[in-house]
């Protein structure tokens, strides 16, 4: 495979707010309690059923750090594709989270390259791409959206 | 396993919530790779971690988000949930290390949006060395 060729400043401005990906995820018990054994939840919210539905959930919901998973909000690798960026770093995010997501909801989730913006640093000209995605269940509710932004230097 | 709740009328602005120590296992980031989707190398492939300039395999930025998440919501227990949550990486962490998870109320309000809470949340290294920082808002229950 030939290496990517890196899209330039001016390139990058040219598609701003024009690339978006929309993905449907099915959110299964397994994925949510493979997240949680993954940053060490016992929490019975995300692992049993019967303790959520107590809680009025309809079943086992997603801890709130699922919500800046990649598969949820990471705009670049569903975008990658689409823009060739070359060597960066994440340089943070934000999430709101308006409502709770519970195994067996189904999400449209949208991933957007928003804007690019250029700073001379102390090594050099930084290159900040931002992105932003939105998350809708299958009642058309907004259960959160994202913001967040890649370093590339 | 939050069994405890944390009311609106408890919190203080200045006040510690409950540090969260955690050891992060290789095994855990592979878990994690797969759940969240976030396949790059620099995770699970420690020579694609050495080109790049690190002694071992570095965890997931957004894996440290979620702990910085998990600490808040151990702290005020199941009724409270987080509306809000910001992260920013500064520094790499390394599997087999404890990460700690700290923070401290910065605010409380009264909005039609619920009794909230701001927080400043960061990690630390084991040589308490903050690599992670973050902040949450989370809408707590009042007693009334």
């Amino acid at each position: 495979m030939p290496e990517e060729i890196p899209l330039t400043f001016e390139e990058l401005q040219e598609k701003a707010g024009k690339l978006e990906v929309v993905e449907t995820l099915e959110i299964e018990k397994s994925m949510i309690r493979n997240f949680a054994a993954a940053i060490g939840d016992t929490n019975q919210l995300y692992n049993d059923e019967e303790y959520a539905k107590g809680k009025g959930y309809s079943s086992i919901i997603a801890p709130p750090g699922f919500f800046t998973a990649a598969v949820m909000s990471s705009a670049f690798t569903r975008l990658r594709p689409q823009m060739p960026l070359g060597r960066g770093v994440d340089a943070g995010g934000e999430w709101d989270i308006f409502l709770p997501v519970a195994a067996g909801d189904t999400l449209t989730n949208t991933f957007k390259f928003v804007d690019v913006t250029q700073e001379q640093g102390s090594k050099g000209m930084k290159t900040f791409v931002k992105f932003e995605t939105t998350h809708v269940n299958q009642r058309g509710e907004l259960v959160a959206k994202s913001r967040s932004q890649l370093m590339r230097f | 396993m939050p069994h405890h709740q944390v009311f609106f009328e408890d919190v203080n602005e200045g006040d510690e919530i409950t540090p969260l120590k955690q050891k992060i296992s290789k095994k855990d980031l592979v878990i994690y790779a797969v759940t969240a989707s976030d396949l790059y190398e620099l995770h699970y492939d420690k020579d694609t971690a050495t080109a790049q300039g690190f002694k071992d395999v570095i965890v997931h930025g957004r894996l440290k988000s979620a702990l910085l998440a998990r600490a808040v919501s151990d702290w005020m227990g199941n009724d409270g949930k987080i509306t809000k949550l910001t992260c920013n990486n500064r520094g790499a962490d390394f599997p087999g290390d404890e990460f700690t998870v700290k923070g401290m109320v910065t605010r409380k309000s009264q909005e039609s949006r619920g009794n909230l809470v701001e927080l400043d949340v960061w990690g630390e290294n084991p040589e308490g060395k903050k690599t992670t920082f973050g902040t949450a808002v989370a809408a707590l229950p009042t007693k009334g």
